[in-house]
């Protein structure tokens, strides 16, 4: 995908509206686009992956009966789903009266409530980004800053030259730099 | 684990000053976030894709609210078992996804468990679809399995092809057991299953 290509891919918030239409190819690539993120969000606050693929289950029934709901004039598509995952969530610990607790993170081992939930939403609006790029720049900027290999070493794991790695980790970057013009850390 | 080479050995040394401060932006928030799930576990993707084969719940209930009235009118008075209404209210609190077994091959369900009421009753809401009608007066079941062996009736139904909506209510403590099932209903023996989940 170009990043024009990029620049005109259906919004989040066109894709819902169509979703409550009852539209289910909508339907799908709003899962592909949101499904790791909200099953990330999952197994950070319940910190149980049984329970977290239920939450997620139970966030997508959310967005597939309550599309109708959406009012984009209200907020972004993104910012719409994060709501309903969170309520999800919180439902699903509360089923078992226990309280939703970040599992702590490296990053935010010392943050107070506010700015575990900073971290919660810039994360989501992260992850939510990466699902967006071409498969080969996910791939290789995950292995990069998430799994402890060297770009020698995710050539050799990808069977890819080390140029095509540094290449596809710039464009990756490139792209999320567009996805992600206006957040700051 | 170890932590990400420095920006610069990632991407390369010749990139314009401008370029490689977006680049910096893009860096600094992979940074600063936890790593997400490596994949989506198959049985979400189908539990989900189950979801969008059916009409949106409001719309299904609407389509099909005249053939289910005489259903559960005809069902409540044989059996007292079971509540079916066809209001818009319900307000679901868990979801559960219900796997179709080898006798059901075709068959989907999905189940909306509603808030507690003060009595301590359970509202439940049954998508259910991929059943055949069956004869007047036959029904199908949903009940609470524990160990395997049937333990409580949720209620009875029937369908009318398509998708069916059925409401129900039930008083059982759901810890108590481990199964969702759907039977037909027969008169002797075990009947097999059709659809099945776990009690979250």
């Amino acid at each position: 995908m170009s990043l024009a290509a990029l620049a005109t891919a259906e919004t989040d918030a066109r894709l819902i509206e169509r979703v409550a239409g009852g539209d289910p190819d909508a339907f799908t690539e709003l899962y592909r686009r949101f499904a790791r993120p909200v099953l990330a969000m999952a197994v950070r606050q319940l910190g149980d992956a049984g329970r977290a693929e239920e939450a997620a289950q139970e966030t997508f029934a959310a967005v597939w009966r309550s599309a109708r709901s959406f009012r984009p004039e209200r907020g972004s598509g993104s910012a719409w789903l994060y709501a309903v995952a969170r309520h999800a969530i919180i439902d699903r610990a509360r089923q078992r009266r226990e309280p939703v607790v970040e599992v702590p993170e490296e990053a935010s081992a010392e943050a107070g409530p506010d700015e575990r939930a900073e971290l919660s939403w810039l994360t989501w609006r992260v992850h939510s980004a990466l699902e967006q790029l071409p498969e080969r720049e996910r791939i290789v900027l995950e292995l990069a800053y998430w799994s402890g290999l060297s770009q020698a070493e995710i050539a050799s794991y990808l069977d890819v030259p080390l140029g095509t790695v540094k290449t596809r980790t710039r464009t990756g970057l490139a792209r999320l730099a567009t996805l992600l013009d206006e957040v700051r850390v | 684990m170890r932590e990400p080479p420095d920006l610069r050995d990632l991407v390369g040394e010749d990139l314009p000053p401008d370029e490689l401060e977006r680049l910096r932006r893009a860096d600094a928030l992979l940074r600063a976030v936890p790593a997400p799930p490596a994949e989506v576990p198959n049985s979400l993707t189908q539990s989900v894709s189950r979801l969008a084969e059916r009409p949106a719940a409001t719309q299904s209930r609407r389509r099909l609210a005249l053939a289910f009235a005489l259903a559960a009118v005809l069902a409540a008075a044989s059996f007292g078992l079971g509540r079916w209404t066809n209001g818009d209210d319900f307000e679901t609190r868990f979801t559960v996804a219900m796997q179709p077994t080898e006798n059901a091959h075709d068959a989907a369900a999905v189940i909306r468990v509603g808030e507690r009421d003060e009595a301590g009753n359970w509202e439940l809401e049954l998508d259910v679809s991929g059943l055949p009608e069956l004869p007047p007066g036959e029904y199908y079941d949903l009940w609470l399995a524990k160990d395997g062996e049937y333990a409580a009736t949720c209620g009875i139904f029937s369908v009318a092809g398509g998708e069916t909506t059925v409401q129900m209510n039930v008083s059982y403590r759901l810890a108590d057991y481990d199964a969702w099932v759907i039977t037909r209903r027969q008169a002797d023996g075990d009947p097999p299953w059709l659809l099945q989940a776990p009690v979250a």
